[in-house]
């Protein structure tokens, strides 16, 4: 037998791994995709809606708040949904646990590496949004609105808390598709919570309501409520990291 | 962690397994020596799923032990969300062996190439690997191929070829032949049995398909309401086989009566036909030997054997 010197994978071994699934699916597309829509779907409004060579400060805010509340209220968490879908039911529908769990794989590490691969992937999206949002401002500075480049850099810094934000509804989701191999459950679970958004998002019980952390981190009205949503979120995912790992392994393998 | 080789790749001790109130297992006992390919014969719901699941670490028994080239598999242990502990499998143990559980469909995404690298990654091992095991498995062509393409046969070896990687002492298959085409069966047949000699790998397979045994197979058990109801080895099963003779004599009565004088169970067919039943293999030159020297003229002789099949339709379900 060929006993390698370290024959147990690390998190990165399996990071690479889960990575290699989702070849030449349409997993990758989507982080590419569902961003571009947005950006597309909310200056094509805005342009509209304003000629662009009166495009104001105003005129500014208004697409820009178009593309977050499209983002975080909307496609963000039908993102997750969809990436954390297709990243468990590459196991759930290609028998592939028993294969995985054949292995000399922890099911801790394998859980983590998933959900790792969801941040990632996550990540990519707001940094693709970023850069479609920057491209979309250069693009209407040259085709005639009035020079205004402020907005990327707003965007932009809203990425890390929208990323921050978006954890808890990653654990979720992705404990959601870990257990359940229809991907119906975990999107119908995203199309629930999202619905729930503007009515508890809007009220004082948000913070009991992990979907509107991220609207809350980007579009909160002072900047105080906001940074609450980032520590919230922070706490939470924490709570949930530990008790959805622990539970991820009641099901699957033995122990 | 790894301890002193053993007599045997596999053995269970005492293991039993309840679900939902029903004992699918029960006090089960195997042993399977170093370099046999050891079948595992039992009917629908009979436990060999089970007991597979067991082996491979997706299921834990709820007593006795499982020890895979001499270390055990199982050990207790108390989760923190149980008060009483129970057994958890070392997934590092899981290095020694190559599991392969149901045909799986694979991931029709990737290459055979990509494939072989999900396991080559988590064990570990060189990409090099990948190029062996698909040569043991005839698939080199293929390397580049996506999955999606395979034929279920094709499909069955790369799985094979998956449980290869790091040339593991033990492989445990279910039902590796299942859905497989005539052909698809004889090249994982020729695989399988090969294998001890090529890469001095134990092989333990559960099967519905008893001509396979017969035909692969070192050694089988047979798994009967979650106990081990029947053990051998397939050449020492094959010779307490009894056959059953058909002999074609000048005549038949004359034939018939020296028969019968010297003990055997004689029937005469018709005038020219005598029929010996459970007949021991090396009783038949005795029987030929007789008949000549009594001055019968013989003219022609053949046996049926008993299949495994038939063997264990008669002995093995009610």
């Amino acid at each position: 037998m060929n006993i390698p010197i370290n024959p147990f994978p690390g998190l990165s071994r399996l990071l690479a791994v889960e990575c290699l699934k989702l070849k030449r699916t349409s997993t990758l597309l989507m982080v590419f995709a569902l961003p571009l829509l947005v950006v597309l779907f909310s200056t094509g409004l805005a342009v509209k809606s304003q000629n662009l060579a009166g495009f104001d400060a105003q005129a500014w805010q208004r697409w820009w708040m178009g593309v977050m509340a499209l983002w975080s209220y909307f496609m963000l968490p039908m993102f997750i949904a969809l990436i954390t879908g297709a990243i468990n039911g590459n196991e759930h529908k290609n028998h592939g646990w028993r294969l995985m769990l054949a292995l000399p794989v922890n099911l801790y590490s394998l859980y983590i590496a998933k959900l790792l691969l969801g941040v990632l992937l996550t990540a990519s999206a707001l940094l693709w949004l970023w850069l479609s949002g920057l491209l979309a401002t250069l693009l209407m500075t040259a085709l005639g609105a009035p020079g205004e480049t402020e907005y990327g850099m707003v965007l932009l810094s809203a990425m890390p808390a929208l990323m921050l934000t978006s954890l808890p509804v990653l654990i979720i989701q992705h404990a959601v598709s870990w257990r359940f191999g229809n991907i119906i459950v975990p999107l119908s679970v995203a199309v629930m919570a999202t619905m729930g958004i503007v009515q508890i998002g809007s009220s004082e019980y948000w913070v009991w309501y992990p979907w509107s952390y991220m609207t809350m981190s980007a579009m909160g009205g002072t900047e105080e409520l906001r940074h609450h949503a980032v520590w919230l979120s922070l706490a939470v995912a924490t709570g949930l990291f530990w008790l959805s790992t622990l539970l991820a392994a009641s099901h699957k393998r033995a122990g | 962690m790894l301890s002193q080789p053993s007599e045997n790749a596999l053995a269970l001790n005492q293991i039993s397994k309840t679900y939902a109130g029903k004992q699918v297992l029960s006090q089960l006992n195997l042993a399977v020596p170093y370099g046999s390919v050891y079948a595992f014969l039992g009917n629908n719901g009979e436990g060999k799923s089970t007991t597979i699941r067991v082996l491979t670490g997706l299921e834990a028994p709820d007593a006795g032990s499982v020890t895979i080239c001499g270390d055990n598999l199982y050990a207790k242990r108390r989760s923190l969300l149980s008060r009483s502990a129970r057994f958890v499998p070392d997934y590092r143990l899981l290095h020694r062996l190559g599991g392969l559980i149901d045909a799986p469909s694979l991931y029709p995404n990737l290459t055979a190439a990509e494939f072989l690298s999900i396991g080559c990654g988590i064990k570990g091992l060189p990409v090099s690997e990948i190029d062996r095991v698909l040569a043991v498995v005839s698939l080199t062509d293929a390397a580049k191929r996506l999955i999606g393409q395979f034929s279920l046969g094709m499909k069955q070896r790369l799985a094979i070829a998956h449980t290869l990687l790091g040339d593991p002492e033990l492989l445990i298959l279910d039902e590796p032949t299942n859905g497989l085409d005539p052909s698809g069966i004889r090249d994982i047949r020729q695989l399988l049995s090969e294998l001890p000699t090529r890469t001095g790998t134990t092989v333990f397979f559960s099967t519905h398909n008893l001509d396979e045994v017969e035909k692969m197979a070192t050694r089988f058990a047979v798994l009967k309401d979650g106990r081990i109801r029947f053990e051998s080895d397939i050449p020492s099963w094959k010779a307490a086989q009894q056959f059953n003779m058909t002999l074609e004599v000048g005549d038949a009565n004359a034939a018939h009566t020296v028969l019968l004088k010297h003990g055997f169970q004689s029937t005469m067919t018709n005038p020219n036909t005598v029929r010996v039943e459970g007949l021991p293999r090396d009783e038949q030159p005795r029987l030929h030997a007789l008949l000549v020297n009594e001055g019968i003229e013989l003219f022609q002789s053949y046996q049926s054997k008993t299949s495994l099949e038939q063997w264990f339709t008669n002995e093995h379900t009610d």
